[in-house]
């Protein structure tokens, strides 16, 4: 029976769709993060009677046919690169993206990934980390005796040393920027990889054309919307219900037949 | 007396094609751009030829046999995404159209299409979305992506035309081919000029699960009661068998 098979892709897709739809939830409060999203798409159909197959020699046709689809799939999880809130710590090397651009940052074994976790700190070195204390991918390194550091909204670091009147510009931060943002390869600690869907990174300053601007003491928070996280979980509830109905119903109908 | 057996085959028959459907419907409750299913049934008369053989109260039976699966094109409700390159069309007899990789044409009414890694506007699985003059192609410095209520795309580079919207005459001539698209064999599309897109909406799938949950009761009932008229003529067949027998 069609239906047992049919009804069991849609309790297998719903129970993606918690997944998705938790992992979000459990990511509420983490800086930088990207919602998901689930979409589905229709399995294969049969063709039991094709419509537009002639019915007579005069021409006459189907005009429906029958169609008995086998069920849905899920298709994609792609992730809502939509701009989180902007919520101010007050610390020096917090920075928040806003608008379009990842940071980029060095992994421990070369890669570059990138990222909108911008809540960044100083090795022992003086150097520009990530929380993981991965480097930030533009090598910017704070000297001990710097004052007063800035990061100016187009992404210049600079500070004051002792003895001197003008302050030093010690780097820029650069931002990195993809056609399809969706096709980035999410790898934890809230980095992301480059990949052959996502196209190659365009690099850019902040504030120039097709980038945010860069905010010292702030963070972004997760674009996770609790209220839309909850309805979808409850209509995911419902529906992997529905069809465990119809497995039911499917059984019981067997069920019939074989006590006649 | 065997008649009744087939009828009642029939009709299960039919009924189990009707929960399959009715499955495929309940399974799709959250696909974008589903368009649910039901099933049309018709009555198929015994066979003409054979019919002077039979006396008249044997002849009129009917069989059940599954006509088609009709669809309904009604408009699903929308859903506010905020993306980019969401879409949802506002007409029900209006669909977006597609291209594979054999440029063979799709239609679809699923609009939560992204960019891929040459700033082809795609659908999630790789279908090319045409706009009125070609593909629909970005460049990585166009920024600002604006979809107007006519299809129209505007950039911060300017205008990049119209997004292709077509229209049916017949609806049910569509045929499902899966991946929330549909192929149109006997049917050519005329161009909807005056289709409304909305930007940043999507549509989800137009199933009731109501009405899926009650159509699917309503198929067990039915099906048990078929199958209890067939124990019943079984049983009257028993029946005669036995008390034939025991006069001879």
């Amino acid at each position: 029976m069609r239906a047992l098979n049919t009804a069991a892709t849609g309790m297998l897709a719903q129970e993606m769709n918690v997944e998705v739809i938790s992992h979000n939830i459990a990511n509420m409060r983490t800086t930088g993060y990207k919602r998901q999203r689930v979409q589905f798409q229709d399995l294969m159909y049969e063709n039991l009677r094709r419509q537009g197959t002639a019915t007579s020699e005069a021409g006459t046709q189907v005009p429906t046919g029958v169609q008995i689809g086998s069920g849905v799939k899920l298709s994609a999880t792609p992730r809502v690169h939509s701009q989180g809130t902007l919520t101010p710590t007050e610390k020096t090397y917090d920075v928040a993206v806003r608008g379009e651009g990842f940071l980029r940052v060095t992994t421990p074994d070369g890669k570059t990934a990138y990222t909108r976790d911008g809540s960044l700190e100083l090795d022992s070195q003086g150097r520009l980390v990530t929380a993981e204390g991965y480097l930030v991918a533009d090598g910017i390194t704070v000297p001990q005796n710097a004052a007063s550091v800035t990061i100016s909204q187009t992404g210049s670091v600079q500070a004051t040393l002792p003895g001197q009147t003008d302050t030093q510009t010690l780097g820029q931060l650069q931002l990195a920027r993809f056609i399809n943002n969706t096709g980035l390869n999410p790898i934890g600690d809230n980095l992301f990889l480059e990949t052959a869907a996502s196209g190659p990174a365009v690099l850019g300053n902040p504030q120039t054309e097709g980038f945010g601007n860069v905010l010292q003491g702030y963070l972004e928070e997760a674009n996770v919307n609790a209220v839309t996280d909850i309805s979808e979980l409850i209509a995911a509830q419902r529906a992997y219900e529905m069809n465990a109905r119809v497995i039911k119903g499917a059984d019981e109908m067997m069920s019939s037949n074989s006590r006649m | 007396m065997q008649n009744a057996l087939l009828v009642g085959l029939s009709r299960q028959v039919a009924l189990r094609r009707e929960l399959d459907v009715v499955a495929n419907n309940v399974a799709n409750m959250n696909t974008n751009g589903y368009k649910s299913q039901s099933m049309l049934f018709r009555d198929h008369m015994k066979n003409p030829a054979s019919a002077e053989h039979f006396k008249k109260q044997d002849r009129a039976v009917h069989f059940v046999v599954d006509q088609g699966t009709l669809q309904n094109f009604s408009q699903g409700p929308m859903e506010q995404t905020g993306g980019t390159f969401h879409m949802a069309l506002r007409e029900d007899d209006t669909f977006f159209v597609v291209q594979n990789d054999k440029g063979e044409t799709r239609y679809t009414r699923a609009g939560n299409f992204e960019r891929n890694s040459q700033g082809k506007l795609v659908t999630l699985s790789g279908e090319a979305v045409q706009g009125t003059s070609g593909e629909l192609v970005f460049s990585g410095d166009e920024t600002d992506v604006a979809i107007g209520a006519d299809g129209s795309v505007t950039t911060n580079l300017g205008s990049k035309g119209r997004v292709k919207v077509v229209r049916f005459a017949q609806l049910q001539k569509l045929e499902n081919v899966g991946d929330n698209l549909f192929i149109a064999k006997t049917e050519t599309p005329a161009d909807a000029i005056d289709a409304r897109v909305q930007q940043g909406y999507l549509e989800k799938s137009n199933v009731r699960p109501v009405k899926e949950m009650s159509r699917m009761i309503e198929v067990n009932r039915a099906y048990a009661g078929v199958v209890s008229i067939m124990d019943k003529m079984n049983e009257q067949q028993k029946n005669a068998i036995d008390k034939l027998a025991m006069r001879a």
